[in-house]
């Protein structure tokens, strides 16, 4: 495996985009996915390279996409949506998936799998930017397919992560006891059971409608999705740890590529610092306030990730990417990769991409190996 | 303002446009259907108070540009004298805070700016 500044100094990652792009103007889509491919088999973890999969995927299921639209302007098949609806959220297209599960809710309001396809990317939304009203949708969404289907386990097993998650406990007994009837005897599901068993309250005293709207306030949630036991989200998803970000911020910032980098957990706790000046100025794991100059770059990206990432999520833009600031200060770039918040600056002749790009692919390439 | 905004959205098909001042406080809006103006409007406000008092508190001066992107859209916000351009787009590559139209725009609303001010 090559350095990672031959990957970027060399242009390399860049190599494969442009003849990949090139192969894409004149039309010659199958090339270009080789292209891509074979740029993927070296840089697994490039964002530009995994950008153009997405694309050339869209592209080519252009066709597909449009048979089923058809068949379902003539018969409304049920089938129909169900594929089209997967196919939109392989492509990673969130907003057509929604539109075309709530045209699928109108035309088969009996049916329960539309209501928890929604209930299920609401579930999605809401663990990522904490807003209130995707917790609401989701809950509304999960409850209904359950009344509709009454055999139906999906909907019941994201009602129990929904609730675990929000420290719903009293609500968690009864999907707990219709699990524990219903569900097969599977590790996870018995792990999943016996976590519910240890923290379930059938006596808690809650409302969801505050439940919701208080975490949105905290900006953050009662109990870490990660430590669900049937949580699909966690596999194959980096997991970023403090050993393993450490000695990447730390070599970034000494090679001068970064002037400053924070890593935050989920809760907004710092994980870890490095910066071009020393020693953090905020301990390890607290949230401590500070305006020094160092403990302040933390809270620039901790506000980021509480304020603007969950405000911008209103406008139905699909998954976030990254918020670039630049300023008399430089480049900043905060984005999430896995579960942690990442947060860089560099100076102004600094391409923001590139940096970012590097950071990302460096940490997501480590945590791979350390799995 | 409001036809600078307006010829704004048209030239780049944006979903909306605003003018900020740098209290956060809205100036001139103009949306296309489906746009909670409000939600925009706090959005702007969020990135100018609050994201611009905490770099002010870590001893950086305010920003001059944002991009926040995501898979089907981004925001982008120019600074435009004592105010701030925010501009919501879809996913166009070549859209940020330094293309021609928006900066077109910034320096047309700093005029407008001053004609009103003088």
């Amino acid at each position: 495996m090559g350095s990672i500044a031959s990957w970027f100094g060399g242009g390399t990652v860049a190599a494969f985009v442009e003849r990949a792009r090139k192969r894409m103007a004149a039309g010659k889509l199958e090339d270009a996915a080789k292209v891509v491919e074979r740029g993927l088999e070296r840089f697994p973890s490039s964002n530009s390279l995994l950008d153009l999969r997405l694309s050339l995927k869209r592209a080519r299921a252009h066709k597909t996409m449009r048979r089923y639209e058809a068949r379902i302007q003539s018969t409304r098949d049920a089938l129909a949506y169900e594929e089209l609806i997967k196919l939109y959220r392989e492509l990673e297209l969130p907003d057509e998936a929604r539109r075309k599960a709530a045209e699928y809710c109108d035309a088969h309001p009996q049916r329960d799998s539309p209501h928890l396809v929604l209930g299920e990317m609401d579930l999605l939304t809401f663990l990522e930017d904490l807003s209130a009203r995707h917790g609401h949708s989701a809950h509304g969404h999960l409850v209904q397919a359950s009344n509709l289907n009454a055999l139906a386990l999906q909907p019941r097993v994201l009602l129990a992560e929904l609730y675990f998650c929000v420290g719903a406990d009293r609500s968690l007994v009864k999907v707990r006891d219709a699990l524990r009837s219903m569900a097969p005897s599977t590790t996870q599901m018995d792990a999943a059971l016996q976590v519910m068993d240890s923290i379930a309250d059938p006596h808690a005293d809650e409302r969801l409608q505050g439940l919701f709207e208080r975490i949105e306030v905290d900006g953050q949630l009662v109990r870490d999705p990660e430590d669900w036991p049937l949580s699909r989200r966690a596999s194959g998803k980096a997991i970023v740890s403090e050993e393993s970000a450490e000695p990447v911020i730390q070599r970034l910032v000494d090679q001068g590529v970064l002037d400053e980098a924070v890593v935050l957990r989920r809760d907004g706790t710092l994980m870890t610092h490095g910066t071009s000046g020393g020693a953090p100025a905020e301990s390890e794991g607290t949230l401590i306030q500070s305006t020094e100059a160092r403990g302040g770059f933390i809270e620039v990206v901790r506000t980021i990730g509480r304020k603007v990432f969950p405000q911008a999520s209103e406008f139905d833009m699909g998954k976030f990417r990254r918020c670039t600031l630049r300023g008399a200060f430089g480049n900043i770039v905060v984005g999430r990769v896995g579960n942690v918040m990442v947060g860089v600056r560099g100076p102004q002749s600094a391409d923001p991409l590139r940096m970012w790009e590097r950071l990302s692919v460096e940490l997501e390439n480590v945590c791979r190996g350390a799995a | 303002m409001k036809t600078i905004l307006q010829e704004l959205n048209g030239a780049i098909s944006a979903r909306g446009a605003l003018v900020v001042a740098r209290d956060g406080m809205l100036v001139a809006a103009e949306v296309r259907d489906g746009v909670d103006v409000e939600r925009l409007a706090a959005l702007g406000a969020a990135l100018v108070t609050d994201v611009g008092t905490s770099l002010l508190a870590t001893g950086l001066d305010g920003f001059t540009s944002v991009e926040v992107a995501a898979e089907q859209g981004k925001v982008v916000m120019a600074e435009a004298g004592p105010m701030y351009l925010l501009v919501l787009v879809g996913a166009r590559l070549e859209i940020g805070p330094g293309s021609i139209e928006i900066q077109s725009a910034a320096q047309k609303l700093i005029r407008a700016a001053d004609l009103a001010l003088n």
